[in-house]
């Protein structure tokens, strides 16, 4: 690594750990040349210190001076400004480095700060090869610092190791940020994958905003993506054939399952207590029986005594579940592999199952319902196979990381303590499963649950209690707020916490052509799975 | 400094002097070299720049009257009373802003003030070039810090400007780069200061 430092810009004239270091910027640059999300570096005395500019402010030495200076005041301004009107940089210091390069990485967490008047230089691109490693099979190039050209790599082992969250408003670049996460953890083989795609977006191929469609992973990793379907219908209609299509035994449904669909089935509390009863009451295959019952005025009658519920509730219970019926995908085996076994089958060979909603990427309920059913089942083989490798550490089974679009919907306050996603996130990788969310609103998620997040690419978003909640507990959280805010609406995303050793905004890694080159390079020759 | 040029412009002489100012007495009445000029003082010369110029009778107790009331003009007045210029006296202070040190004009104050009835000229440009390649003399000049000490650096500044070495406008800017650190914490007498160089 070259340690030739950077374009100087300042010196550092304050601060502190908590709030940040303030940096006078040299007066021969304007503060328009230094933006919020920069990268720099402060030559310390033993070490240098890594930093993002959080905030940028004009300051000056006497509260007259403003006053002073109007457009008649010429000689005034040109000596005021950069002299006693000045501009003061906060540089958020993360993480330090040696002040010579050894043979190994040694980025540290920053837990001092450079004295008074250390020289504040502009990242270079040595700089951030040395943070986050030179691009390789497990160090993966999602973007590019703002102004520099330069890569910034993801230690993807780091990143699958915790639940991790991709946020932004629609439009953003959410999804082809997503797209470019899993392609690089599919590529590096740190983690099989499993997407829960509610909108169509990763599998075959993708729209995107006034361009033509976009190859979705499948195309990229022919043998490396299984596409299951949900709408099998839906799915061919688009020119795909799906690997499987997904069928859920209906008595495997079970209580915990529907007490998830309260706010999308619009059932009240009693419902749901009900539900549990109808259960105890009918056995196994209660949803059937329940909805055959419903023919018989007398069984009918009986029931209702049975699980003490009043006409009223039970009807509108009838009415509410009779639509889960209608879902074609929720029938009773054919005798063919069960769809949890055949995902299985191939999570466990370190595949990607990409399942898609096809007609159903507007209803909650059919996503929320396949979302919660399979995931419960795979975390329960998870935990199972995970205990055994306790005796056996061959056995453990390659880490799993389960996308989940529009995760609020499962880890509402409300609802993540019951879904099994709120239990992931909250155990982190204790059984190899983690949680990418992908959401446009973050605040909607339990706060317990965000907090567990180890990783978070935020895109641009608007509004404000989504902002706070994303960096909420973060460290420099209230810096990083003002970076979220003057952030570019379109591919940018801030990249901050577990597996990045500082906070980086990037300009997304353009996803086409050259993206498929390089993955298909990449995994060229190196397919296990064909 | 070449001392055919300092007999020339020579002004008059230190009556009363201390490291910090001097203060000449003028060879003749109402020719005193003008607020703001920079005078040397001795051999090696200590500089200084005129704050106050004040002309008043020699003696303390004479009252000064009224004589033109016949006559047509100022100078037939004092035609018809020449005695006048021994009467009364022009007496310049200046305030000390550097000194020579062998080939070296140093910007401060000197070790000592200048001897009395120490020879007093108006410096020469090559003196003034030498003081305004810095500016640390400013601060001399702004000690006093009554509004009167200020006309007297505007005045020296006005007239130094058309000396410095960089051209008026960018000695201007240096200038006011270095008053403005001096007076960080007091904007508006900077200001002041400043509205009065302005072309």
């Amino acid at each position: 690594m070259s340690s030739a430092p950077g374009r100087y810009i300042g010196h550092v004239i304050g601060g502190s750990l908590a709030e940040g270091l303030a940096v006078k910027l040299d007066p021969s640059l304007s503060p328009e040349e230094v933006k919020a999300g920069s990268l720099v570096t402060v030559v310390g005395e033993g070490h240098r210190f890594i930093g993002v500019v959080t905030n940028v402010a004009l300051k000056a030495t006497d509260p007259s001076l403003p006053l002073l200076v109007d457009r008649g005041a010429t000689l005034l301004a040109q000596v005021a400004r950069g002299n006693i009107a000045y501009t003061v940089l906060t540089v958020r210091p993360s993480a330090t480095l040696p002040l010579v390069a050894g043979p190994t990485r040694s980025v540290q967490p920053a837990r001092s700060i450079p004295p008074h008047f250390a020289p504040v230089y502009l990242a270079t691109a040595a700089d951030v090869a040395a943070l986050f490693g030179e691009e390789d099979t497990l160090h993966f190039w999602v973007g590019n610092p703002l102004d520099l050209d330069a890569k910034v790599c993801l230690d993807l082992p780091l990143f699958v190791m915790r639940s991790n969250g991709v946020f932004g408003k629609t439009g953003a670049g959410k999804s082809f940020l997503t797209r470019i996460l899993l392609a690089g953890i599919l590529q590096s083989g740190v983690a099989s994958l499993l997407v829960f795609d509610m909108h169509n977006d990763y599998g075959w191929q993708a729209r995107s905003e006034g361009g033509p469609p976009v190859k979705g992973l499948k195309q990229l990793f022919p043998s490396k993506v299984a596409l299951f379907t949900v709408d099998e219908e839906g799915t061919r209609r688009r020119g795909v054939v799906p690997d499987h299509v997904v069928r859920i035994p209906c008595r495997e449904v079970t209580p915990e399952d529907i007490a998830l669909l309260q706010e999308t089935l619009n059932l009240t509390d009693v419902q749901v207590e009900t539900v549990f009863g109808l259960r105890e009451h009918l056995g196994p295959d209660w949803l059937h029986a329940f909805a055959a019952l419903a023919e018989d005025p007398e069984g009918w009658k009986r029931l209702r005594e049975a699980v003490h519920a009043d006409a009223r509730t039970l009807n509108a219970l009838y009415r509410h579940l009779r639509a889960l019926l209608r879902y074609p995908f929720l029938t009773e085996p054919k005798g063919e592999a069960s769809s949890l076994e055949a995902i299985l089958d191939a999570l466990m060979r370190g595949m990607a199952v990409v399942l898609e909603f096809g007609r159903y990427r507007d209803d909650g309920t059919a996503y929320v319902l396949v979302a919660n059913f399979l995931t419960r089942r795979l975390h329960e083989r998870y935990v199972a196979q995970t205990e055994r490798a306790f005796v056996d550490r061959a056995r453990e089974p390659i880490p799993l990381v389960v996308v989940i679009e529009e995760a609020h919907k499962f880890l509402d306050p409300s609802v993540a303590r019951q879904t099994i996603f709120g239990r992931i996130a909250r155990e982190m990788r204790k059984y190899n499963v983690t949680l990418l969310v992908v959401d446009q609103r973050p605040s909607k998620i339990d706060p317990e649950v965000r907090s567990q997040l180890g990783t978070r690419l935020v895109c641009k978003l608007d509004d404000e209690q989504d902002i706070e909640a994303v960096v909420e507990r973060a460290p420099g959280g209230k810096e990083l707020t003002t970076v979220l805010a003057s952030m570019e609406e379109k591919q940018q995303a801030l990249i901050f916490g577990h597996a990045v050793p500082v906070p980086i905004l990037v300009r997304v890694r353009p996803y086409g052509p050259a993206f498929y080159a390089a993955v298909g390079r990449a995994t060229a020759g190196d397919d296990l799975f064909g | 400094m070449d001392a055919a040029w300092r007999k020339e412009g020579r002004v008059g002489e230190v009556v009363a002097a201390s490291t910090t100012a001097f203060t000449v007495q003028c060879y003749h009445v109402h020719r005193a070299p003008p607020l703001g000029a920079l005078v040397g003082a001795g051999t090696p010369p200590v500089y200084g720049v005129v704050a106050s110029v004040t002309t008043e009778p020699l003696e303390p107790g004479r009252v000064v009257l009224a004589r033109g009331a016949h006559l047509e003009d100022e100078e037939a007045l004092y035609q018809e009373n020449p005695h006048l210029e021994r009467l009364l006296t022009t007496r310049c202070r200046c305030l000390v802003v550097g000194y020579q040190e062998g080939e070296v004009l140093r910007q401060g104050l000197p070790p000592l003030p200048p001897r009395l009835h120490s020879f007093v000229a108006l410096a020469s440009p090559q003196a003034l070039r030498g003081l305004l390649r810095e500016t640390a003399f400013l601060r001399l000049l702004l000690a006093p810090g009554a509004p009167e000490a200020d006309e007297a650096l505007v005045a020296f500044l006005r007239e130094a400007g058309a000396h410095a070495p960089e051209g008026r406008e960018a000695f201007l800017r240096r200038v006011g780069y270095a008053l403005a650190i001096e007076l960080a914490r007091d904007v508006p007498r900077l200001y002041a200061i400043l509205q009065r160089l302005a072309p």
